[in-house]
């Protein structure tokens, strides 16, 4: 699949590109929105998650800037966006939510005042930082919600080497974001 | 103010999404290093005991509650830390090949504590002789976790290791790139007040193919050695060997009579006034196809310290040998 094709026929308002990029991406969204709200939702619920994914990248097919990411970065973000305000506004028992939002970092207020746009940059920095498995690992785990286990599957690597990783990301990205005022 | 990381990792570029591969890699095959001569079982017994408490409380709990060990006990203890743990051996206890050793890790931050609590790992014990053993998580609190090391060898000289994620069997690539999180400590044990009953009972005492050489009993077990003939395929439940071993009972100073081994020799039956509680006991067997013979040793560490001053003989089967 052509993403540039399939995007300028999206704009052009082609449904059968919508279709072939449904074709395409619906399992891999799925399992992105399951990572975040599986616990908490239902395989319908899910699909209709998914369906608003599409729906909404059909309506902004016209901002679509594909220097900036692939089409599947853009779905990918636009999944995660929505299980997330699904997961805001459902969790009324914590224990249904994922482990990775029992981790937290200290911001301090310099970072709070910072635009976006600066977040951004200093962030992808302190990623960059790290090495690229480390990197891969954090951006699954932290990102796309994957459990250690299915990082450990995806990635050839054993579960206890991801967790050392983990802890070691964390770590250096932490280090980086003091050294910047970003995190105490 | 305190944010998520998830809420953090909001703002990452999208290119970077890119970077992640889909569908699964497959897993390196790297050339394991052998880690650990000695072959060895980990099992977890999660907390059995409660939480810790100080030691040597810790050895007093394990062992049998009266403290009565405390005269093994070497007092020797080794630390190591790097910036996220601790690694210590709390003491040792030492008699003849039997050996056990007291281990704590400890988180020194939020993150290692938090990695501590939820880990799996557990420290690796190398001892560059034969045996065998075994570690176990004794007990844990907040950031802080004590694990058993039992051992049986002749050996002097061990390593114990600990990173997070170290695995008995890491391959090179693993340790290599995670050299600088490695702890380890070298530890020699000495040797302190050895105490051992040797009986070496009469030649021709046992039926033909069988002819068990030297029988040691110490305060924290009894050991065999000699050859043996098979009993049956497989071990009986509650028998230590599938082998011929003799039953070996101490006969003290004011008479009573205290199994220590119960064999299978056809003598097991035979009244005493109490059976010692042992575990942990097993058999390493080696036949030598030259001589037709094999050569058996067997087991049985006890539960509780065993008196043996107060031993006036043994008796191996039915056979009472005087203790010198």
């Amino acid at each position: 699949m052509e993403e540039r094709e399939i995007l300028e026929r999206m704009k052009k308002k082609d449904e059968t590109a919508l279709t072939e990029l449904m074709t395409t991406y619906e399992t891999y969204l799925s399992r992105v929105i399951e990572n975040i709200i599986g616990r908490i939702m239902t395989k319908e619920d899910i699909k209709e998650v998914v369906s608003d994914v599409f729906y909404n990248i059909w309506r902004h097919a016209d901002t679509i800037n594909l220097e900036k990411g692939s089409l599947r970065a853009y779905l990918t973000v636009s999944a995660r966006n929505q299980a997330k305000n699904k997961m805001r506004d459902l969790k009324k028992n914590p224990v249904s939510l994922p482990i990775q939002e029992e981790d937290y970092i200290e911001i301090t207020d310099f970072c709070q005042g910072l635009e976006r746009e600066e977040r951004i940059r200093i962030l992808a920095e302190a990623l960059r930082c790290l090495k690229s498995d480390e990197r891969e690992i954090m951006l699954r785990y932290y990102f796309l919600y994957e459990t250690t286990e299915t990082i450990s599957k995806s990635m050839g690597i054993q579960k206890n080497t991801v967790k050392s990783k983990l802890m070691r990301g964390r770590k250096k990205l932490k280090v980086y974001l003091q050294e910047r005022g970003i995190c105490q | 103010m305190k944010k998520k990381m998830t809420d953090l990792f909001d703002d990452i570029p999208m290119e970077m999404l890119d970077e992640i591969r889909a569908g699964q890699r497959e897993q390196k095959n790297y050339k394991k290093t052998a880690a650990a001569i000695l072959v060895v079982f980990i099992c977890l017994i999660a907390g059995t005991a409660g939480y810790a408490a100080a030691y040597p409380e810790q050895f007093r709990q394990f062992l049998d509650g009266s403290g009565s060990w405390f005269g093994l006990m070497l007092n020797q203890s080794y630390e190591t830390r790097n910036e996220d743990y601790c690694l210590r051996v709390e003491d040792m206890l030492e008699d003849g090949d039997e050996k056990i050793i007291l281990i704590s890790v400890e988180g020194l931050n939020e993150d290692s504590k938090r990695e501590l609590n939820s880990s799996e790992t557990f420290p690796t014990v190398q001892f560059h002789s034969d045996g065998g053993g075994s570690v176990w998580l004794y007990s844990r609190e907040d950031g802080k976790k004590y694990f058993f090391a039992s051992y049986d060898t002749g050996g002097k000289n061990c390593e114990i290791s600990y990173a997070e994620g170290l695995e008995m069997l890491c391959d090179e690539d693993w340790l290599a790139e995670h050299e600088e999180e490695l702890l380890t400590l070298s530890v020699k044990i000495r040797n302190k007040d050895h105490k051992v009953i040797t009986i070496q009972p009469n030649r021709n005492e046992f039926p033909d193919g069988i002819d068990f050489r030297r029988i040691e009993i110490r305060r924290m077990g009894v050991k065999i050695k000699g050859y043996s003939i098979k009993k049956s395929e497989e071990i009986t439940p509650g028998e230590i060997t599938n082998y011929y071993c003799p039953t070996v009972t101490a006969v003290l100073k004011d008479g009573r009579k205290i199994r220590l081994i119960e064999g299978n020799m056809g003598y097991e039956a035979d009244e005493v006034d109490e059976k010692w509680p042992t575990g942990g006991g097993g058999s390493d067997i080696s036949e030598n196809s030259k001589k037709k013979k094999i050569k058996v040793e067997f087991y049985d560490n006890f539960q509780k310290i065993f008196d043996i001053d107060a031993i006036e003989s043994v008796v191996i089967n039915d056979m009472e040998y005087k203790v010198r």
